[in-house]
């Protein structure tokens, strides 16, 4: 034998190619365990005394091997944020990942994922910026925590991925529900729909998967198109109606289920609901050619009375960007002139402040991707079609 | 030779290792990483530098064996290609098989078997990676050949000169 199993290793072996090696990450790392081990070595004597008093009530916990957060939730604070070029505009804070362009990006308690000009995925926090070796089209992350998930492609399948930036690692990795059909073109392909606390759901091209996380385990539960459901919070989803016309579905509606006779209650396409899931935020026109997404008329609706509040028409485009809390959104609004306000906006009022004046222009750049030079914490890319 | 010589130097050789030990690309990059922070870490103390792949490929067992332990990673192996039982022992789909399998041996064993029969360290020097006797090297070995030979069947060769 020995040939099938030595065969066998040296084949999968042959077959794994290195991601990049990240040495700036490790060097980065390898120093914060350095600082902390010589910081407990001062703090020995003072911790062995108060081990000793407390002692019966301490319980020993197994030393843990797995990468933990170096400090505690950096990012936790929700600001005006955007970002330009190479920079992350985190409120005051300006946060360099250069020299990579920034497509896209999201926000988590950890630090900021962002997606390059090459849709590559790399994570910037207070030790700098690390690539993941990895690649996706758009990222998701949760109102709060530090996870963040993508979709990744394959010839014959996708991967729904969800990532811990405090723990550096993965937590999930399937294909469940993503193999592609032999010769089929996708009209759409997978996306991670949203994290919600402890599960993640996952638009596969079988239907709607809630994954538990915690356990890593997960269950269908709508056989609905992956861009059916547009988000979850809450526990709250919301989706499209009708269910199967994707492309003509402009009624939104929020249940804890997924039901084709649920009442549509809301106009729009996108949709963006706050923490609480008090509010929602929606844009009714992105299915148009044009702009993508094409947030040109924001709606604001109180999802308890279906109360509508339309935004000042004082902007010709309009791009969500996040929310703060529960009753505070930032968005970013294009004047006439093409010069880009951001703007945080009280959904229960109405009420609209000009965060940053004037912090970029609606331009686009000449060769595909054609995308402006800026990016909201959405997680998606703004782009113009022609 | 410096950590960033030896660290890019032998990269690939580590992740591939780590690769099989886990079966998946995403822990294989999470094994090294962490591997490779702890060498940096202890780096002044392996006072040969040449001992630094050793040490690192240790890290890498045992972080695996741990994890593995606390089952941080055991759902999800992807599947679907697997057929019911390998047709041809000789052709593609008994290796598919036999990858599937090792998945499933305890991890202390299937570190035991890549030791021995991908990076082909003697006895002796795969205890040293595992940090047990030669006498445990032997028995795990042989436990592990032996549930293969019960899971894929007697014509799947996985006959007993390989213990040696």
């Amino acid at each position: 034998m020995n040939d099938l199993l030595r065969d066998t290793l040296a084949e999968r072996a042959d077959g794994a190619e290195p991601p990049p090696l990240d040495l700036d990450a490790i060097v980065a790392a390898g120093n914060r365990q350095i600082s902390r081990r010589r910081a407990l070595t001062v703090l020995g004597g003072a911790v062995a005394t108060a081990a000793v008093a407390v002692g019966t009530a301490t319980v020993i916990r197994p030393h843990n091997t797995q990468p933990q957060p170096a400090r505690p939730i950096p990012f936790a604070q929700r600001r005006p944020t955007f970002a330009l070029g190479n920079n992350i505009h985190y409120g005051d804070d300006v946060i360099s990942v250069a020299p990579y362009k920034i497509n896209a990006f999201v926000q988590t308690d950890a630090g900021f994922v962002f997606l390059d000009s090459g849709n590559k995925i790399h994570i910037v926090d207070r030790d700098g910026v690390r690539g993941l070796g990895k690649g996706a089209w758009t990222l998701t992350a949760d109102h709060r925590g530090s996870l963040v998930a993508w979709a990744e492609g394959f010839n014959d399948h996708y991967e729904s991925v969800v990532y811990d930036v405090a723990a550096d690692r993965e937590l999930v990795r399937t294909p469940v529900g993503n193999k592609i059909p032999p010769n089929v073109s996708l009209a759409y392909g997978p996306e991670i729909v949203a994290i919600d606390g402890t599960d993640a759901y996952f638009g596969t091209l079988d239907g709607l998967y809630r994954w538990d996380i915690t356990t890593n385990k997960g269950e269908l539960i709508a056989d609905v198109s992956p861009v059916a459901v547009r988000t979850v919070v809450a526990g709250q989803i919301v989706y499209q109606l009708p269910l199967s016309q994707p492309l003509t579905g402009t009624s939104l509606a929020i249940a804890k289920t997924v039901s084709a006779t649920a009442p549509a209650r809301f106009t729009g396409q996108q949709a963006f609901l706050s923490p609480g899931a008090k509010y929602l935020v929606t844009e009714p026109d992105d299915a148009r050619p044009g702009i993508q997404p094409l947030w040109a008329d924001l709606l604001m609706y109180d999802t308890t009375t279906a109360r509508l509040t339309r935004f000042p028409r004082a902007y010709e485009s309009m791009f969500f960007g996040q929310w703060l809390d529960d009753e505070t959104f930032v968005a970013a609004g294009a004047r006439p002139s093409a010069e880009v306000d951001l703007l945080a906006v009280t959904p229960r009022t109405g009420a609209v402040k000009v965060a940053v004046p004037g912090f970029s222009k609606l331009t686009f750049s000449t060769t595909a991707p054609r995308i402006p030079p800026f990016a909201l914490p959405t997680g998606k890319p703004i782009y113009d079609l022609y | 030779m410096s950590f960033a010589e030896f660290a890019t130097s032998r990269h690939g050789a580590l992740y591939r290792y780590a690769y099989l030990l886990a079966g998946d690309r995403g822990l294989a990059e999470d094994l090294v990483q962490e591997a490779l922070v702890k060498t940096y870490v202890g780096w002044h103390r392996l006072r040969d530098p040449s001992n630094a792949e050793a040490y690192t490929r240790r890290v890498i067992t045992t972080t695996a064996i741990g994890w593995w332990r606390r089952k941080s990673w055991r759902a999800e192996l992807p599947n679907g290609d697997v057929p019911d039982r390998p047709v041809n022992p000789d052709d593609v789909t008994a290796r598919v098989w036999l990858w599937q399998e090792l998945q499933k041996l305890p991890p202390r064993q299937r570190a035991a078997l890549v030791l021995r029969y991908y990076e082909d360290l003697t006895e002796p020097q795969t205890a040293e990676v595992l940090g047990c006797s030669v006498g445990t090297v032997k028995s795990q070995v042989s436990d592990a050949l032996k549930k293969l030979r019960t899971r894929l069947g007697a014509d799947v060769v996985l006959k007993a000169g390989m213990t040696e």
